[in-house]
């Protein structure tokens, strides 16, 4: 079998690679940074101008209430899901390959997230009233609606928000210690306090990995049940072709997809700007993408439950939007999203392309643009084809849409190459773990195959 | 704030507004409309009437064309177009199909559920109330109106009433900025005066004492307004005239000569507005 | 609240005298911001009835939105008119109000009103103080009336006592030329009826017939009083169900809402109306025609009316057996079918299938002699324009009230150049449009809802009705004289026997009083809220006791008659008489370069072209086609198709005199031959007017109707030349079909016997 990480690379090395990697990336980063830095401001200076003119700046309309911003909220939520499967779930199955990937795919989850949250915000039409969503303590005895699906929406990301920040600084204990150990100034000051004085017991060992476990326990059903929840936004109405039960899962596969696909462009991203070669190596990249090619498969799956069942339900309402979808003026986009949705994981199958990063880079921003496209059809196509045929329109975005919506991308981007540049983006101590488990292994079958090669193990 | 308070509000909310519910137990008052589709022209009175009493605002050409405009009622005009099924000849020669689309004041709205801050909610006599000053504008309301009567201020359209139009404001409603989501109350301002005046002299609003405003103007009379909570007001015995009631089915008619239908009636929204048949003689 | 407004006004007293003595404590505090006379607060002491805060109160007036003169209650709140709604007392709109009344209000508030005089000084006009307007006016006057024969006077319908006194302006000058003109005039109708009946407006009885034939008249809409008709519409339509069948060339809102619409060839209607005199005649023989004419009508036979008009034999064969077993019925006449060059003999016409069908007295009704023969409204035509184009060479000064020529005058009266001749031009307006632009004077008027008035409605079902308009409120633009004033002033400057009433008000109220004995007693005014009476502050007992008595009986009848908003009395029904007569009609001659007939189609809503500027009615979508804020031509999608164009395309429509570019509308309730743009829009002034759209009429040909010399508005014959242009037209409708959801749901009726289900309303 193929290793995912040499074996012989030295502990030290491992450190000083991680450490050097928050000192001095190569130039591409800050030009990253720059670009992601302008774009941002165009997004704010957009946001002003909609938060200052109305709401009609976005180019929405009745019936199309919702646009580009549920979109991206669904987007940004549902690529935030591919951090916590790689992290928890593979860590409860005791998956080796993901070590090196997982610090990266949780800051990739937590920093989603954070862009997640900007767009129910944003998309409120009295932006200033957004904390009237909260249930905060109030002269007036007012409550927000328990019955609306925002709010448990609300709930549902603030708490995932919450928890997979958390897991992701508690899984970063240990490399904050050697981080402290290795910094000077506001570095190590602020290492030292995030480290929370760890220093390495048996017993420190022993309470963290509880600690994580039960984490990783409790993070994984939440993830599910906030896609679940943010489909009930859709689910829970009375629209065709909201209005289905399968949307739950539907959302949680499309998240899973469109987040394993976020993964593999990072992962390319962090391994060219980091030198990060000796970690993020091609077996691993090749592990991903054939769980893309699966989670993909899911999703395909349901795309065809939905198809099949507006179909064969007779509901004229939801036959009528599925009709749309595939005839009407989106269709052009539907029928994009559908074809590289289900075409493009297939490529992956294909052994060449898993090895070779030029395309795959290109075939998972594609999938990315795709699954950010199948929420966009989620989203217009049943408002275009409502109950009410008076009423009937599209949205097609303008120019503040869109520039908030590319300022989202940057946001993502920025706050990412901001992560790995004050934290270690590499698992340190479990990537040491990875190599002093296989070598255990290796070893045992050495000795037990009759070799007299002595145990190697360095400090 | 006591958590007492917060159980008894929870336990407010899990109520649907159901039919029958004892939240209506004792309104002395429940809002229904009767709309008569064979007199209905389709001539816009109501809709002008709407726009002076309510305080719409005038969208301008740009802003109708991206389907922003503000009318609270429109006419809707369909024609039969030959399309799936239907008959189709070289001239519309039965004329147009007119029906006047307002809020519904659903009993079971769709609306109502979905409002992250409760901000439109369902008062005892049976109105579909949107508190604007709660309103945040998540427009989650309006995807959820199947009748798409839900109209939203994508923009502050206070500037629209050039000087001196805006003396001509009915000072009873506020105008509405920019982010609030607004439509149809029944004129509520105008039932507001009348139970006042009515409570005043220790009685109950008399039928026809209190018309809404598209009523009030429209020539033909196609639209009768009152309490169904009163047996004998029109509104009541036309509702029985014509077998409608909450949680009636089209299959619960009995006869030819009960015209009267919920738009949707599919969607189970039980709309406080009843439909009656249009009629064509094609036995000329 | 008006009846007892002694005690109310006495309590409000005691209050502000008390506010007042607050007021100063506060200031003597120094907690009132208020510095004294350079702010206004609000005073309890001796308020208004329209200002008291809170308080609605309801004034009874008249609208003068179109020239069915509804009655209306005005709702005043804070002194300001918030709402109009129909006077349920009205027996011509019962309390009903269609949305040009409702936009009376903007009308009122509009932001385009004149603030003050405008005069022409170097070429330009240039506001002026109200006395210098006056002066130069009264100059203007005198000059005039030394020269009787170069001056004339131009205005809409009017009506009433401004009428009355119009005339005697024009009098007292002693030129012969008082000059109304109407944009979209009944005169054809009215004179056509004159001549069958008697009468010029006898009573429509809709609610009586079992069927309504209408050929054109398009009377759900702005058909002589649309709200009347709708109501009786209402009426007929459930007591118990008539059917509506509606000819025309183009779907008009009555024809959407007929049974049976049929389109016919344009400049056609008369020989369907004929086809089925003859087919009715030839089959009944219960009422004899005269011989000339039944041989006459031998030539309309079935087979070439049909070939003609473009119906089928197998529909004018319904038609006709659907008249024959459906009595009573009404057939009317109007719009398309009577702007043609014979369209008097086509509203003949009409009224001889009513004299077959046995409608007389049945739904056509007397509707009594007007007690009001010197208030009544003059019926506006279009001939009259053309009389003053050809009188304009010789004229100095010409007075235009109220209207607006320049806009809604076909080109070819070239009437902005013989205007611009004219020495001295005085435009009486409240908003600077086409032709108070040209003026060298403009004189602001008052808005409908600020001055005096009456007015007894061209079309009324009761010919004993005299609508009364009072001023629901302060004027907005204080120094703005009011109409009736203003006429006074200026006739007072000729003839001093006018200085015995101090004002219109005393002019109206002394007239006004010599029925006082005939009046029918209370009519209650409405049910659930007693309008007010406004009391404007030149009435002073001591003045007026020079004019008239006002003794206790007359202060009440006056009260009453005011807070009704209209005078009712008594008169005297005949039954209708009708000599048939020979119908004499002429065969179109096409040019075939010129293959379509263009129908420029008045709207409820911008009507002529007078709500233009209004933008609750820009903004409420056509009736037919949804559109907002547009001009479009109607074709039939197989017009479109033989010509290669599509909604959208911009085309040019070109007349013999003229062409305008417009957009394309595809429409299946066109007939073929027809196209059809409607008026109103094409304004060059006005705020939510102007660039909006073309003006349809200015295109037309002169071709006049040739009994009345009125213009035919429907007998210009136009090309279409496509260009390669296109624009989108901005609709309301987001689907023409209801896509199987049954919105509209409608029962078929096929049992000959069938009656309404609903029965009487209640």
């Amino acid at each position: 079998m193929e290793e995912e990480i040499r074996n012989d690379i030295k502990w030290a090395q491992i450190n000083r690679d991680v450490l050097h990697s928050m000192a001095s990336p190569r130039r591409s980063y800050w030009a990253l940074i720059g670009l992601c830095l302008t774009v941002v401001a165009i997004g704010v200076y957009a946001e002003i101008h909609q938060y200052h003119t109305g709401m009609g700046e976005a180019r929405l309309n009745r019936p199309q209430m919702w646009g580009f911003y549920i979109a991206n909220f669904i987007f940004w939520v549902g690529v935030s899901h591919a951090g916590t499967l790689l992290s928890a779930a593979l860590f409860l199955t005791n998956t080796e390959w993901r070590r090196p990937v997982y610090r990266s795919a949780e800051a990739m989850t937590s920093v989603a997230l954070l862009t997640a949250a900007i767009f129910p915000v944003i998309h409120l039409g009295r932006v200033w009233d957004f904390y009237w969503v909260l249930p905060y303590p109030n002269e007036r005895g007012l409550w927000p609606n328990f019955r609306s699906p925002l709010l448990w929406d609300m709930v549902a990301i603030f708490t995932y928000l919450n928890s997979s920040m958390l897991f992701l600084y508690y899984g970063m204990i240990p490399d904050l210690a050697i981080s402290r150990d290795n910094a000077s100034g506001w570095r190590r000051r602020l290492y030292g306090w995030m480290a929370l004085g760890w220093v390495g017991t048996d017993r420190q060992w022993r309470n963290f990995r509880k600690g994580y476990l039960l984490l990783a326990c409790f993070l994984l059903p939440l993830a599910v049940s906030v896609h679940s929840i943010v489909a009930s936004d859709f689910a829970m109405s009375i629209m065709p072709g909201w209005h289905v039960t399968s949307l739950p899962p539907y959302f949680v596969a499309g998240a899973l997809y469109s987040g394993c696909a976020a993964i593999i462009t990072l992962f390319i991203i962090l391994r060219y700007t980091f030198r990060y070669e000796e970690y993020l190596t091609l077996p691993i990249l090749d592990k991903l993408c054939k769980l893309t090619f699966a989670i993909a498969m899911i999703w395909v799956y349901l795309n065809l439950i939905e198809f099949s069942s507006a179909w064969y339900g007779h509901d004229m309402f939801e036959k009528e939007v599925l009709i749309e979808k595939a005839t009407g003026p989106y269709a052009a986009i539907w029928w994009t999203m559908i074809i590289l949705g289900i075409g493009l994981p297939f490529s992956l199958l294909i052994k060449w392309v898993r090895r070779n990063m030029r395309v795959l880079i290109f075939i998972s921003m594609l999938i990315n643009i795709t699954m950010w496209l199948e929420r966009w059809m989620i989203v217009s196509p049943t408002l275009a084809r409502n109950h009410e045929p008076y009423s009937w329109g599209y949205h097609w975005p303008g120019w503040v849409e869109l520039s908030i919506t590319f300022a989202s991308f940057a946001w993502f981007t920025m706050l990412f190459l901001l992560f790995v540049k004050i934290f270690p983006s590499i698992s340190m101590y479990e990537v040491k773990e990875m190599l002093y488990h296989r070598r255990h292994v290796s070893d045992r079958l050495l000795r037990e195959s009759g070799s007299d090669r002595p145990l190697t193990v360095e400090k | 704030m006591t958590i007492k308070n917060m159980i008894e509000n929870w336990a407010q909310f899990r109520k649907s507004g159901q039919v029958g519910d004892e939240y209506y137990d004792h309104a002395d008052y429940r809002w229904g409309m009767v709309i008569d589709l064979d007199t209905c022209i389709g001539c816009n009175a109501c809709v002008t009437a709407c726009y002076a009493e309510n305080n719409l605002p005038v969208v301008g050409k740009e802003r109708f064309g991206r389907g922003l405009g503000m009318h609270w009622i429109r006419i809707e005009r369909y024609w039969q177009t030959g399309e799936e099924g239907e008959k189709k000849t070289r001239y519309p020669e039965q004329g147009a199909q007119y029906i006047p689309m307002m809020c519904q004041q659903c009993e079971q709205a769709p609306c109502e559920p979905v409002c992250p801050v409760a901000a439109t909610y369902h008062t005892p006599d049976g109105l579909n109330a949107q508190v604007y000053n709660r309103c945040i504008g998540s427009r989650y309301c309006s995807n959820n109106c199947p009748y798409k009567v839900r109209y939203f201020n994508f923009y502050s359209y206070s500037e629209t009433w050039a000087s001196p139009l805006e003396q001509q404001l009915n000072p009873d409603i506020s105008v509405r900025d920019k982010g609030v989501m607004e439509k149809c109350t029944f004129c509520v301002q105008r039932l507001r005066r009348a139970k006042n005046d009515a409570k005043n002299e220790n009685r109950l609003v008399e039928d026809g004492e209190v018309q809404t405003a598209c009523q009030q103007s429209c020539p033909t009379q196609a639209i009768v307004f009152g309490n169904l909570a009163d047996a004998d007001s029109r509104v009541s015995r036309m509702w029985k005239k014509h077998n409608m009631a909450y949680g009636h089915r089209e299959d619960d008619k009995q006869q030819k000569t009960e015209r009267g239908y919920r738009v949707l009636e599919e969607l189970n929204t039980e709309p406080s507005v009843i439909y009656l048949e249009r009629i064509r003689d094609e036995n000329i | 609240m008006s009846f007892d407004p002694v005690n109310r006004r006495t309590f409000l007293k005691l209050m502000g005298v008390s506010g007042s003595g607050l007021f100063l404590t506060l200031q003597g505090c120094g907690n009132a911001s208020l510095e004294e006379g350079r702010e206004t607060v609000m005073s309890y002491i001796d308020p208004e009835d329209f200002v008291i805060p809170g308080e609605e109160v309801w004034y009874a007036t008249t609208c003068h939105q179109c020239p069915a003169a509804c009655g209306l209650h005005a709702r005043v709140r804070e002194g300001r008119v918030r709402k109009l709604e129909g006077n349920p007392a009205s027996p011509i709109n019962h309390g009903r109000l269609c949305a040009m009344g409702q936009a009376g209000l903007q009308l009122h508030y509009h932001p385009d009103r004149i603030p003050q005089p405008l005069a022409r000084i170097d070429n330009r006009l240039q506001p002026v103080s109200w006395d210098q307007a006056k002066t130069r006016l009264h100059k203007i006057l005198a000059k005039a009336a030394e020269n009787p024969q170069r001056f004339a006077l131009l205005s809409g319908e009017v009506g009433g006592h401004l009428e009355k006194l119009m005339d005697a302006l024009v009098q007292t000058i002693g030129g012969p030329s008082r000059y109304v003109y109407e944009p979209l005039s009944q005169k054809i109708w009215h004179s056509a009826t004159q001549s069958a009946l008697g009468i010029t407006s006898p009573r429509l009885q809709l609610a009586q017939a079992q069927m309504v034939l209408s050929f054109g008249a398009d009377f759900l809409g702005p058909w002589q009083s649309a709200v009347h008709f709708a109501a009786e519409y209402g009426r007929f339509r459930t007591e118990p169900r008539g059917s509506l069948i509606q000819v025309e060339p183009r779907m008009s809102l009555t024809g959407a809402n007929a049974d049976w619409w049929l389109p016919i060839r344009p400049q056609t209607e008369a020989w369907l109306a004929l086809g089925l005199a003859h087919l009715l005649a030839s089959e009944n023989k219960a009422i004899a025609l005269p011989d000339a004419i039944s041989q006459a009508l031998a030539q309309y036979d079935i087979d070439s009316v049909s070939k003609i008009t473009d119906l089928p034999t197998d529909s004018i064969r319904r038609l006709a057996s659907a008249l024959r077993t459906r009595t009573p019925s009404l057939i009317l006449a109007g719009g398309p079918a009577d702007g043609q060059v014979d369209g008097s003999q086509m509203v003949l016409a009409s009224w001889l299938l009513n004299y077959l069908l046995g409608n007389l007295d049945k739904t056509i009704t007397h509707a009594g002699d007007s007690p009001f023969a010197e208030l009544e409204t003059r019926i506006g035509s279009t001939a009259a324009l053309q009389k003053l184009s050809e009188h304009m060479p010789a004229l100095d000064t010409l007075f235009i009230y109220q209207s607006n020529p320049v806009y809604s005058a076909p080109d070819f009266l070239q009437l902005a150049a013989g205007l611009e001749k004219v020495r001295n031009t005085v435009v009486f307006a409240s908003t600077l449009d086409e032709t108070a632009e040209l003026a060298d004077l403009v004189i602001p008027l008052r808005s409908s809802l600020e001055e005096w008035g009456s007015r007894v409605p061209a079309y009324s079902p009761d010919q004993g009705l005299l609508q009364l308009q009072q001023p629901v409120m302060q004027a907005l633009y204080p120094q703005h004289v009011a109409s009736g004033d203003l006429l006074l002033q200026l006739l007072t400057q000729l003839d001093k026997a006018y200085q015995q009433w101090p004002d219109f008000y005393a002019y109206v109220r002394t007239d006004l009083m010599k029925y006082r004995e005939q009046a029918r007693p209370d009519k209650q005014p409405n049910p659930w809220k007693l309008p007010a009476v406004m009391t404007p502050p030149t009435y002073k007992p001591v003045m007026l006791e020079q004019a008239f008595s006002t003794d206790q009986l007359d202060e009440a009848f006056w009260e009453h008659t005011v807070a009704a908003g209209l005078l009712q009395l008594p008169t005297q029904q005949r039954s209708l008489r009708m000599q048939p007569q020979v119908p004499t009609i002429k065969p179109v001659t096409a040019d075939q370069n010129f293959p379509f007939t263009l129908i420029p189609f008045p709207q409820l809503g911008l009507y002529d072209g007078r709500h233009a500027n209004l933008s609750w009615l820009q903004e409420m979508p056509d009736q037919i086609t949804t559109i907002v804020w547009d001009s479009w031509a109607e074709i039939h999608p197989e017009t479109a198709a033989r010509l290669k164009v599509k909604t959208g395309d911009i085309v040019e429509i070109r007349s013999t005199h003229g062409s305008i570019k417009v957009k394309i509308f595809e429409f299946n309730g066109i007939h073929p031959e027809a196209v059809a743009i409607p008026m109103g829009q094409g304004h060059s002034r006005g705020r939510y007017a102007a660039g909006v759209g073309v003006n349809p009429v200015k295109i037309l040909a002169p071709v006049f109707e040739r009994d009345t010399g009125e213009l035919a508005l429907y007998a210009t014959r136009v090309q279409i030349n496509p260009t390669r242009e296109q624009d989108s037209l901005v609709k309301l409708a987001g689907s023409d079909s209801q896509h199987k959801r049954r919105l509209v749901r409608t029962i078929n009726i096929k049992a000959p016997d069938f009656s309404h289900p609903e029965g009487s309303a209640s």
